[in-house]
């Protein structure tokens, strides 16, 4: 086979095996709206505060 | 055929010397310097006379030489033809040339390219395309030969404006032909109707360089090249193997994002479904994945009910990892189109956790006070959630680079007809 | 059956492949032309002066047409006036035998017509003129006289040097051709088809390619 085919297959190869390793550790995939606590998203700011973030109740 | 070795007669009108370059074919000699046309079967006796005109514009000189497809012609006669149409004139150069093999064809020079034309005997005449069949046709006509299909490109009616050298059949100055040009893959169909007779031509384009330089001449001599509609579309290297593989890549990719869609990741919380009144709640789940996405699910049972939840998870230190904020809502009825819906009863956030071990979530309304407290959530977690995300984006990626392939081969064929004087009205 | 080994009568020369079909052949050694009757070898005459002229196949060479291939066994050169062309008779391996006319890239093979085949003129329409034959109409596009001047190889007939005839030949409108030879007491019609110089297969007798 001609050497620009083995890169042209060389690099669909390397673009599926790139694209499945992003894809089943979903790099780049999480939720990107997310607060570092609920104190942060009642009251709009950011960062952990309050009592209530310092222990979870459990019924 | 004619005997022997090169000769060369006199003009019997003027005494100049003139080559005999072509066959026993040859019917009529032109002289180049007074004019006359020369009868090449009998003595060479005075016919007609075009007198003193200017030479036509081409660098091919009668005597020069050129191998087509492994055959040496001889170029032996110069036509200067001309077409005139509502006050624009188009004038371009035909040269017989001559193979005691292979016998009569034709050297086109026209904008600048290198055309090389033959008779051909096999067509069916019975598919005649006339220029009155054109006009009338509703879309392009089409015709097959020789296992390829034609589509009609243009008309053309030439005359002949300046004649010299030998020709094996009796031009005559003024003497008007219709061409029905049919533009193929590699070659120019050509239907020529004289006032004697039809004959079918094919044309094929010549490497104007290398043709140029065999013959003896500069290429620039034949003038600036126009695009030709023969011009062979110029593929990328390894065009036909980079399509086949954007084929199967796209494929592989939608394929294996589906399947990476579809792989559950294993549960670690499964709530049962509390009332939204009892919120809030607290449950504790085990991370061991923090490789992979861990998704959060609300699922609810709404009824025309909104709310918006949120969830606050710990980690094993106690501290906040993530809070997510989700609303919810469901709607749905019926109405004279039949049965709507809107929103979904479901909704999700993900996360990468960053320590394994035991993890608290709380589950809450974001603003107890706004929402209807009818209707029940229930949280689900699961771990280890690939996403299809990256491969489905390479799958689109790779199937546009497949579709720009087969685009830019699509381009070059309708580009090829960008000169066709066909148009659909009139 | 004809005996294959011969011997010219004139100079001796010794013949080792004579075709079965071969009843005249020219002799390379007196430049004699011989005509085969039953065992008997006549002289019939010079074979005449062939000059030397680039031709798209010869003697001894293979042709392909119509899908057959066919060995080159005569050539038979005619001269009509104006120039001269040439008449190869070719034979496959079957000895089924046709004529191939070569004119300056104008190459036809053609068939004879046997018994009461063929158009039913036994005198020559003029050029110009029309005629149906089998379902298809033929125009007349050239007559003239052709004498024979040189003759090499086998032929399945007599062909002397010198012998005179008058020939038409007629297209139909896809390619067809029609083509009469007339002389005194007899004239042969045959049917042909147009080769293509520059797809005619041709294997070289000395096995170089053309």
């Amino acid at each position: 086979m001609d050497p620009i085919r083995l890169i042209i297959v060389g690099g669909a190869v390397i673009a599926l095996l790139g694209a499945s390793y992003l894809s089943y550790y979903g790099v780049g995939r999480a939720s990107t709206d997310l607060a570092a606590s609920t104190q942060s998203i009642r009251t709009g700011s950011s960062g952990s505060g309050g009592m209530f973030a310092a222990f979870g109740r459990i019924k | 055929m004619s005997g022997g070795a090169l000769r060369s007669i006199n003009c019997t009108s003027c005494g100049a010397g003139l080559s005999v370059l072509g066959g026993g074919r040859v019917l009529t000699h032109v002289c180049g310097y007074c004019g006359a046309v020369l009868d090449a079967q009998d003595a060479y006796k005075v016919l007609d006379s075009i007198g003193k005109r200017n030479h036509p514009d081409s660098p091919v000189q009668i005597g020069m030489t050129l191998t087509y497809e492994g055959v040496d012609f001889t170029v032996i006669g110069t036509l200067g033809m001309v077409e005139r149409h509502r006050g624009s004139e188009w004038r371009w150069v035909e040269h017989q040339v001559f193979s005691p093999t292979h016998g009569y064809l034709w050297l086109n020079l026209e904008d600048g390219n290198l055309t090389f034309t033959r008779k051909v005997r096999d067509f069916d005449m019975r598919q005649w395309l006339s220029p009155a069949s054109v006009e009338r046709a509703e879309t392009p006509p089409t015709r097959s030969y020789g296992g390829q299909k034609f589509r009609y490109y243009e008309t053309t009616t030439a005359r002949i404006d300046f004649m010299e050298g030998e020709f094996n059949w009796i031009p005559k100055l003024g003497e008007t032909v219709k061409v029905v040009s049919l533009l193929g893959p590699d070659a120019m169909l050509e239907l020529v109707e004289s006032t004697r007779e039809r004959e079918v031509e094919l044309s094929r384009l010549l490497p104007r360089d290398a043709v140029a330089r065999q013959m003896g001449f500069d290429p620039a001599a034949l003038g600036p090249a126009r695009r030709h509609p023969l011009q062979a579309y110029v593929p990328l290297r390894e065009e036909a193997f980079l399509r086949k593989a954007a084929t199967y890549m796209t494929a592989a990719a939608a394929v294996l994002g589906l399947l990476f869609l579809m792989i559950p990741g294993r549960t670690v919380l499964d709530a049962p479904a509390v009332p939204l009144s009892d919120l809030p709640e607290s449950y504790t789940f085990e991370v061991s994945n923090t490789a992979q996405i861990t998704l959060v699910e609300f699922r609810t049972d709404f009824e025309n009910q909104w709310a918006a939840f949120a969830a606050e998870i710990l980690g094993p230190d106690g501290q906040p990892v993530v809070a997510g904020e989700r609303a919810v809502s469901y709607y749905s009825g019926r109405d004279s189109d039949g049965n709507w819906s809107e929103g979904s009863r479901r909704s999700n956030f993900r996360f990468r956790p960053n320590a394994t071990g035991l993890h608290r979530v709380r589950l809450e309304l974001s603003d107890p006070g706004a929402s209807n407290l009818i209707g029940t959530v229930a949280l689900r977690i699961q771990q280890g959630k690939p996403t299809g995300f990256w491969l489905f984006a390479l799958a689109v990626v790779s199937g546009l680079a497949g579709i720009a392939l087969v685009a830019r081969r699509a381009l070059h064929q309708k580009s090829r007809f960008a000169g066709s004087d066909w148009t659909s009205e009139d | 059956m004809p005996d294959t080994s011969v011997t010219c009568p004139n100079c001796g020369y010794g013949f080792d492949n004579l075709r079965p079909s071969t009843r005249m052949f020219d002799c390379p050694s007196c430049d004699t032309t011989l005509f085969r009757d039953g065992v008997a070898l006549q002289p019939l005459g010079d074979h005449g002066e062939m000059h030397e002229y680039p031709m798209l196949f010869g003697l001894g060479d293979t042709i392909t047409a119509e899908g057959v291939r066919f060995t080159v066994v005569g050539h038979a050169r005619y001269d009509y006036g104006r120039g001269t062309w040439d008449e190869m008779w070719v034979e496959n391996d079957r000895g089924q035998g046709a004529w191939v006319s070569i004119d300056e890239g104008d190459v036809a093979i053609q068939h004879p017509y046997e018994g009461n085949a063929g158009p039913r003129r036994s005198e020559p329409p003029s050029v110009g003129e029309s005629f149906t034959y089998s379902g298809t109409d033929f125009t007349v596009t050239e007559a003239d006289h052709a004498r024979v001047v040189a003759v090499r190889g086998q032929f399945p007939e007599a062909i002397r040097v010198g012998d005179a005839h008058y020939f038409i030949n007629a297209s139909g409108p896809s390619g067809q051709l029609l083509s009469g030879e007339f002389w005194e007491g007899g004239h042969q019609w045959h049917d042909g088809t147009w080769l293509d110089p520059f797809t005619l297969r041709v294997d070289r007798a000395d096995g170089s390619r053309p």
